[in-house]
């Protein structure tokens, strides 16, 4: 048994309350007699919205709350009475279940006057919000992101940012604000910082032993999500960075006895994250990365062109960038970080983050003999998820990479 | 029943493609694999290349299974088998329009795995707006210029229009061909119309005009009308087997119209031969009611206008398993004809189909409307 040096980073515990305070902030908005709009992670990017003083929510971030508050079960069945598919993205059911009135916690998510979706990292995305859309009979706009099957190229920046104009105006009409240019460029800015500092936060963890682990990470990510480009998202990562790296300099890391360096692919189980606190005590085994939650610092933005940038950030999504591309993304982080094995997890109703992962592992394997495992189960829907076989997984995997 | 020598005919070229494709190899053309109706073909034919429909049948997936979960749809399945079977030798290329996120995902474990067939993946736009027919169009162009380069020949505008003067005229007479079937005992079955549509994705589109321009003079004449219980529409995506089809008709109803990616959607709009070329096929393609960027108002629309125009009684829902644009769309759907009053059943199917269970559901609903 390996002993955790430190429960968690405080800066991690910070988030419980930012998100409640996230899903406050929606009531005070329409209190204010501003708009609430529920967009897709990443993109339509947050900076517009909040240069219009729009509040957004995120269906995603909801349906993940959910389930690790254990209130998705009945949620799922509420959606899936209605019509919509057990094999469709549980995200999508679970939100649905909230919106078709289901029992849900916070009572649901305060009710959006504009619904925002964009495709760059799912084409379910589209199909969810359309759904929402025709459910909520609400306002919907979707900005068109062509998946990249070489290099990001001109035209693809030009189409997306002249559809982030559109809706811009679009969006200037219904809430009878006009965009001012400067705001949106210091949130571009602010944003830009955030990431860069969470980018720094990720990069301390190449030190050894690892100072911050995957459930810290997937928690802290969180302001990014929902507060990038915003003041109070650069204080966050200035305070996460200071605490990460005093951590490095003082040489503690999430365990004393670091063993095994590992690399996480795919969206964690929401309702399982003990699974990581098991690798940690049962084999001294620490997640130093993850594709999920470097997503989300993936871009630099240059302020001077605030359109042109959010629009590189739409397209520089993971799962809108060839395999090649993540090939040669996971070989680095490995190196760089020193990875000794990668555990993608996939999720039955998430193809966009799935479906590549047979050749993915294959390829790691042929190309750079990095061993790794895939889980199959669901990234939300615990119905008929086995814990004792997840584990059993686990435990073998442990072997090959040679855990006694 | 006496049969149809030429609708015997479109059955033949559908199930004999492979070798009418080899033939066509013969003569030191080039053969491309396309996902229809959502790529332009007519770029593809005026490069002198034939465009075929590909087909993601297989009842197994020994070999697929190796880099496609269980979980992707099961056409990118069955077409992942199909190809590593080798069973599409004679394709050169692979367009794949990036419709959904098994397609997109396919797409790239092709590239990983294999350049032959080389793939080549068009984006089809999500919106209807100005903009993204505008890309779309700048899309076309960067397809044509490929398609240029690897067929080794300069397409013409001239070129261009008599691709979309051939195409027009096999979408003119497959429409005359479902007309004929609004009439009160329709000259074709729902399993002859889709082997007719089916051989046209696959074969060359003069020789298909030809026989069709022949079917259409003849069909009017048949005197031995197949005979149907209940007037039946299909909706869904393409189905590649019309044995699926004749599971619901072998159950007492008779199919008179569709909403199918292998039906109407392939061929009820023409481009405008006004248009210049690439704008025209650009405005074509991007108007085909489907789950993959039209808003679903105008599925809705569809739906309600082929009801009404082919007096159906029931609409037959039917879905490959784990196919998310067409899960999604059937929530709204589904009530929308609720609403109007349409009696619907949902078809969930899979290869090898589940006939008996299949036909007991399709027997009570036809019991139902009756």
């Amino acid at each position: 048994m390996s002993k955790r040096a430190r429960r968690s980073i405080s800066a991690a515990r910070e988030v419980t309350s930012l998100v409640a305070v996230h899903y406050m902030n929606a009531v005070q908005a329409h209190n204010e007699g501003r708009w609430v709009a529920w967009l897709t992670a990443v993109s339509p990017p947050l900076e517009i919205l909040y240069t219009l003083g729009i509040q957004p929510l995120f269906p995603e971030n909801y349906a993940c709350v959910a389930t690790v508050m254990k209130a998705s079960r009945n949620l799922f069945e509420v959606s899936e009475a209605y019509g919509v598919s057990r094999d469709l993205c549980s995200y999508t059911r679970c939100v649905m279940g909230s919106v078709l009135g289901g029992e849900a916690p916070f009572g649901g998510m305060e009710k959006p006057d504009v619904l925002l979706s964009t495709k760059n990292v799912c084409v379910v995305y589209m199909k969810w919000w359309e759904l929402m859309a025709q459910t909520l009979k609400c306002p919907l706009y979707v900005i068109d992101s062509p998946a990249i099957t070489d290099k990001i190229e001109n035209h693809h920046v030009k189409y997306v940012e002249e559809q982030l104009r559109v809706l811009v105006s679009a969006l200037e009409k219904i809430t009878e604000t006009n965009l001012d240019e400067e705001k949106l460029k210091e949130a571009v800015r602010l944003s830009d910082k955030a990431a860069e500092l969470w980018r720094k936060v990720l990069e301390q963890r190449r030190a050894k032993p690892c100072p911050m682990g995957v459930t810290d990470s997937s928690a802290a990510m969180f302001p990014m999500v929902a507060s990038a480009g915003t003041q109070e998202a650069v204080e966050y990562y200035e305070r996460l960075l200071d605490e990460v790296s005093t951590r490095v300099k003082e040489g503690v890391g999430v365990l004393e006895n670091e063993k095994f360096r590992l690399l996480l692919s795919g969206i964690p189980y929401w309702h399982h994250l003990r699974m990581f606190n098991y690798l940690e005590e049962k084999y001294g085994a620490v997640f130093v990365h993850e594709l999920y939650t470097a997503t989300w610092g993936m871009t630099s933005l240059n302020s001077a062109k605030p359109f042109e940038s959010m629009a590189y950030k739409t397209l520089l999504n993971p799962t809108n960038m060839p395999i090649r591309w993540s090939k040669n993304w996971i070989s680095g982080l490995v190196k760089d970080f020193d990875i000794d094995g990668i555990v993608l997890l996939s999720s039955r109703s998430c193809k966009a983050t799935s479906i590549g992962n047979l050749t993915i592992q294959k390829v790691l394997r042929e190309e750079y003999g990095i061993p790794s495992l895939i889980l199959e189960a669901d990234h939300t829907d615990d119905r008929v998820y086995s814990k004792a076989e997840a584990t059993a997984k686990l435990d073998a995997f442990m072997e090959v990479l040679g855990a006694k | 029943m006496k049969k149809n020598v030429t609708l015997e005919k479109f059955r033949e070229l559908f199930e004999t493609r492979d070798s009418v494709a080899a033939e066509w190899k013969k003569t030191g053309k080039k053969v491309v694999g396309c996902i229809s109706p959502y790529t332009p073909e007519e770029i593809i034919y005026a490069s002198e290349a034939l465009p075929v429909e590909v087909m993601g049948k297989a009842e197994t997936f020994s070999k697929a299974d190796a880099y496609l979960p269980s979980f992707a749809c099961s056409f990118t399945r069955g077409f992942m088998e199909a190809l590593l079977e080798e069973k599409y030798g004679y394709l050169d290329l692979l367009t794949l329009p990036a419709l959904c996120d098994s397609m997109r995902g396919f797409y790239g474990i092709w590239k990983q795995i294999s350049d032959k067939p080389y793939a080549y993946l068009l984006h089809y736009p999500t919106n209807r707006s100005e903009e993204a027919y505008k890309y779309f169009a700048s899309e076309i162009e960067r397809f044509k210029n490929f398609m240029e380069d690897f067929v080794g020949k300069n397409i013409s505008e001239k070129d261009l229009k008599n691709a979309i003067d051939t195409y027009n005229e096999n979408r003119r007479l497959l429409k005359k061909l479902y007309w004929l079937r609004r009439k009160e005992s329709p000259p074709i079955s729902g399993v002859e119309a889709l082997e007719v549509v089916l051989s046209s994705m696959t074969t060359p589109k003069n020789l298909h005009n030809q026989l069709l321009e022949k079917l259409v003079s003849e069909i009017t004449e048949r005197e031995d009308y197949p005979e149907g219980e209940a007037r039946l529409l299909v909706s869904g995506h393409i189905v590649d087997d019309p044995d699926v089809l004749k599971v619901i008709e072998d159950s007492g109803g008779i199919i008179v119209s569709d909403d199918l990616d292998s039906g109407s959607r392939y061929f009820w709009n023409l481009v405008d031969h006004e248009a210049k070329p690439i704008e025209g096929i650009s405005r074509r393609y991007i108007r085909i009611p489907s789950p993959y960027g039209s808003p679903i108002k105008d599925r809705i629309n569809y739906l309600k206008l082929m009801v009404k125009a082919f007096q159906v009684e029931g609409i037959v829902f039917l879905t490959r398993k784990f196919c998310e644009p067409y899960l999604f769309d059937y929530v709204t759907l589904g009530q929308a004809v609720k609403e109007e009053g349409i009696p619907s059943l949902y078809l969930e199917y899979e290869y090898p189909l589940a006939r008996g269970a299949l036909k007991t559901r399709v027997e009570a609903f036809v019991e139902m409307l009756r």
